[in-house]
């Protein structure tokens, strides 16, 4: 049995199924109110500047958003969708393709594929016009590029992998410069490939996410992602206080106001903090609103904002609260071993509850009904970390040099979004670590692959003996 | 063309049917795309659309609070109406969606009650009796509230 083949006639008679039965469609509603993302004006009247002047978000999903509504208009989301399908399909035959090269065979190649890809997490996800399926997505089709890379070498397959990274570079914030240099760097010293020809193939692609790094200061005049850092940090420490603490710290002027806000609340509404700017000429940075009324998170107030008041009191905050700051990474740490579903925004999405049962039903399977901690997920988690490392070092790694190259990508990436999501976020982790959830489940079948053909041999070689 | 290269054009071609075929069903399911106005809108929201769009928090439209708020339909030309399915808010509030009055008019725009629901729903069918002609199809929650629904289709 082929195993690609398998993975993509799960993926495609499972999503008929979804969508017949469940009525699940792509949901577009983010677009019309997510931070995240322009209001579709700014999108259909002033494309190029408004996604050059996104000072906290990366642009490829704005942008790719913008191109399909300009060039298909009411179809656009049609576009978007088909998209969005064809991406978790690449997803999941490069998921059964990684499977299989990494030495599980391919029934098992194909059943893991299709267990990650036909899940009704990844539908819900895959359903939803917004970061995490893409990111999901192309991390699972860069670890397959890597593959074939190691494979077989050449500087095309090098690019290709290199410019997969940049691409989820250029959709998620998070994933800047340093993750994709901790990348190359553990691919310099653990995988088979030349450093020269890895030096070669990042070249580009390195120079394309550290051009869109200097864009902002250079674009906009403020540091990229100010306007969700500071505040981030400043509220997962503030939240953590007893309610009299805060208070306190805020009558005795310690904190600013703002701290009393949430993140992108309406200017009109936050009389106290407005921060004035001359005007840039580009509606995206200088409107507090879109033109249908609703709050443009890409004002650059908001960054200004950030600046004048997030930045002091999150560093205020860190420099006399360090224990509370510690607990609450902590915590978050915790989180991060909930089902995928557990998160504060995707019940807004109809898929969500047009698949409530399914996800139930995961919920029951992965022992956390409620959606809170969960022991099967922690396993599955800890199984891919020690298969991870044991793919670095010792005998193994030797033997098998793509799986030492795919976990000298996968390492670092999993200890980097785990470590951003952590330090900086104060909730929705487990939506964080979906994206790179089909890194985790690679070594995690792996890792039950491995453990099953060693118990084999054991009992064979016990009947023998 | 080699039999490799052949056999990559095959596999693109199904992979691309396959993409739009997932694609299309909800595109079937849908149904006509009738224009719709509110009575009036909240922040952020359009006071006009077509059925199936998507606005802010997964629904259709989401009206200000004020008395008796509605969301009308135009068929274009009258013709019969034999239901109007409704899909309620899917988060939250399903409340604000009751009672539930289904109007509906002729080239005339003389607006008569035909249907009701009185009770939550998560979803519904009201069926006006005998399937009248119409080219308006109003929905008027009777009282002071917010009025927001997922989804409307007219059959």
């Amino acid at each position: 049995m082929n195993a690609r083949w398998l993975a993509a006639i799960a993926f495609v008679s499972s999503r008929l199924a979804y969508r017949a039965f469940f009525h699940v469609s792509l949901d577009t509603s983010p677009v019309q109110y997510f931070l995240q993302l322009l209001d579709p004006w700014y999108l259909e009247h002033d494309l190029l500047r408004s996604v050059l002047s996104l000072h906290h978000q990366a642009p490829l999903l704005n942008l790719a958003i913008g191109a399909a509504l300009r060039c298909f208009g009411d179809l656009g989301y049609v576009a978007l969708d088909i998209g969005f399908i064809a991406l978790g399909l690449w997803a999941a035959v490069s998921l059964a393709s990684v499977l299989e090269r990494m030495g599980v065979k391919p029934l098992g190649a194909g059943i893991g594929a299709a267990l990650y890809a036909c899940s009704p997490t990844t539908v819900v996800y895959e359903s939803w016009l917004f970061y995490p399926h893409v990111v999901a997505s192309l991390a699972i089709v860069s670890a397959a590029a890597l593959v074939r890379w190691v494979d077989a070498p050449s500087t095309a397959r090098g690019v290709a992998f290199f410019a997969l990274l940049a691409a989820i570079g250029l959709t998620r914030s998070t994933f800047g410069p340093l993750w994709f240099c901790a990348v190359t760097a553990a691919l310099m010293f653990h995988s088979p490939l030349p450093r020269r020809a890895i030096g070669k193939a990042m070249v580009i692609p390195l120079f394309v996410l550290l051009l869109h790094s200097a864009k902002t200061p250079l674009y906009t005049g403020v540091g990229y992602g100010d306007a969700m850092l500071w505040p981030n940090l400043a509220k997962k420490v503030y939240v953590e206080l007893p309610r009299v603490e805060q208070r306190k710290l805020v009558r005795r002027k310690l904190l600013s106001p703002a701290i009393r806000y949430e993140a992108f609340t309406d200017l009109a509404a936050m009389p106290d903090l407005r921060t004035h700017h001359e005007p840039t000429g580009i509606p995206a940075l200088d409107d507090a609103h879109a033109p249908n009324g609703r709050v443009n998170a890409n004002a650059l107030e908001y960054a200004l904002i950030a600046q004048r008041y997030g930045k002091p009191d999150a560093l205020f905050l860190l420099r006399t609260h360090p224990k509370v700051y510690a607990r609450a990474a902590v915590g978050a740490l915790g989180e991060m071993s909930r089902v995928a579903t557990a998160d504060t925004t995707l019940p807004r999405s109809p898929n969500f509850h047009k698949l409530a049962a399914l996800n139930a039903a995961i919920g029951w399977l992965a022992l956390a009904p409620s959606g809170g901690f969960s022991a099967t997920v922690l396993a599955g988690l800890l199984i891919a970390l020690v298969t991870c490392v044991a793919s670095l070092v010792g005998k193994a790694a030797k033997a098998a040099p793509a799986r030492r190259a795919l976990a000298a990508f996968a390492l670092p990436t999993i200890l980097y979004t785990t470590a951003v999501s952590v330090l900086v976020s104060w909730g929705d982790f487990p939506r964080y670590r979906y994206e790179i959830d089909g890194l985790y489940w690679i070594f995690t079948v792996l890792g039950i692959a491995l453990a099953a053909q060693h118990a084999r041999a054991a009992i064979r070689a016990r009947r023998q003996g | 063309m080699t039999p490799a290269a052949r056999r990559t054009a095959v596999t693109a071609a199904i992979a691309i049917a396959a993409v739009l075929s997932i694609a299309a069903v909800p595109l079937l399911e849908r149904g006509p795309r009738y224009p719709f106005v509110t009575s009036s809108a909240a922040q952020g929201y359009p006071d006009r659309g077509r059925l199936g769009d998507l606005a802010a928090y997964g629904v259709l439209f989401h009206t200000k609070q004020e008395r008796d708020p509605w969301i009308e339909v135009d068929l274009g030309e009258e013709r019969p109406v034999h239901a109007v399915e409704i899909v309620n808010r899917y988060d939250c509030c399903k409340e604000r969606a009751m009672p539930l009055v289904l109007e509906l008019a002729g080239e005339d725009h003389e607006l008569r009650e035909v249907a009701r629901v009185s009770e939550l729903f998560d979803a519904t069918t009201l069926a006006p009796p005998g399937a009248p002609r119409a080219r308006y199809v109003r929905l008027r929650v009777a009282g002071t509230t917010m009025f927001h629904l997922a989804a409307v289709r007219v059959r």
